[in-house]
């Protein structure tokens, strides 16, 4: 129970001082106007609208949450430690994974509250146009903010062991690539005929995890059903993997001298 | 060593880039008209695969984390 009340007292002081921050002001203000711009499109049928609407946002929604995840789980860390703010934390009888975990938590705290600002205000533009509430988008929120959770355990993996800079890099590389792994990546293996670099591509194709299972915009905006087993087994991959990248980031924050 | 991985990753780039900019056409019409992520069977295969790797992966991380722990506090003590 005290290790609980721990994490969450670290998690609140680290999403209070994440809402300081101005690049989560912008990028917010950014999705906020990309969205609401959407409602300017009357000359198309309103059918049309919907959809433009829904890809839209549902692709604002990622961007957003995405460069928020890698821009503040990066600093995080770092900043504490070369500010030297987590001696008093860490001098108490707080374990390292504890600490860890709660600035993920935070991280996370911070990422959801914007992707549900947002979130709100597609779901009031939806529900003007289409008179109800959309219960498979909300799913695909759900999805996406699971995708920009695992993006925020590789931010922070990175971050114990390499400089901000280098690991937004490394992030945003691995959300790009995440990004088409399926749709395009695989292909382009296929079609490699130099073998050492198709050997070095097989092996970031393994390392990099698989973003592009979470995209159902297609579906969503276009009405067609996902089986259920496929939505869990998606699930259990991002809750798995974002278990793993927290716990071997606690390894690697144990390792290093403090 | 830093070295051959720049050659091998530069190499990997621009062979990739002019294959991939000759393909770029074939890419263009396989996703439009290809299976969706959620209708393919090799895509929940290599998910499975992956989940039981993570999983494995993740219990000798958490582990490898509280022998390191252990061995910290006796240190201490």
């Amino acid at each position: 129970m005290l290790r609980i009340r721990q994490m969450y007292a670290i998690a609140r002081v680290t999403f209070q001082g994440n809402l300081r921050k101005q690049i989560l002001q912008v990028v917010l203000i950014l999705t906020l106007a990309a969205v609401l711009s959407t409602t300017l499109l009357s000359f198309f049928d309103l059918g049309v609208q919907v959809k433009i609407l829904k890809d839209l946002s549902l692709a604002s929604i990622l961007f957003c949450g995405g460069i928020l995840a890698v821009t503040i789980s990066v600093g995080c860390i770092p900043a504490e430690l070369q500010g030297h703010t987590a001696y008093p934390t860490l001098a108490r009888a707080v374990r390292r994974s504890d600490y860890l975990v709660g600035h993920y938590l935070g991280v996370c705290m911070t990422c959801f509250l914007c992707t549900a600002i947002i979130g709100i205000v597609f779901l009031g533009i939806l529900g003007v146009y289409e008179h109800s509430l959309d219960i498979p988008v909300i799913l695909g929120m759900g999805y996406v903010f699971l995708e920009i959770a695992l993006l925020a355990a590789v931010g922070m993996f990175f971050s114990v062991f390499l400089s901000p800079m280098v690991s937004a890099t490394l992030t945003m590389f691995v959300f790009l690539l995440g990004q088409i792994k399926v749709t395009y990546l695989h292909g382009a293996i296929d079609r490699m005929t130099i073998p050492i670099s198709k050997q070095i591509m097989q092996g970031i194709y393994y390392l990099v995890p698989n973003l592009d299972c979470f995209s159902f915009k297609d579906a969503f905006v276009h009405n067609i059903p996902i089986p259920a087993s496929f939505l869990a087994l998606v699930a259990l991959y991002a809750l798995v993997y974002t278990s793993f990248l927290v716990t071997l980031s606690g390894v690697l924050l144990l390792r290093r001298e403090v | 060593m830093y070295r051959w991985l720049k050659v091998a990753t530069a190499v990997t780039l621009l062979s990739g880039m002019a294959h991939e900019v000759d393909a770029l056409d074939s890419h263009v019409h396989e996703h439009e008209h290809g299976q969706h992520v959620w209708e393919s069977k090799e895509v929940r295969s290599e998910l499975t695969g992956q989940i039981g790797g993570v999983i494995c992966l993740w219990a000798g991380a958490s582990a490898a984390y509280k022998l390191m722990r252990r061995r910290k506090e006796q240190d201490n003590v």
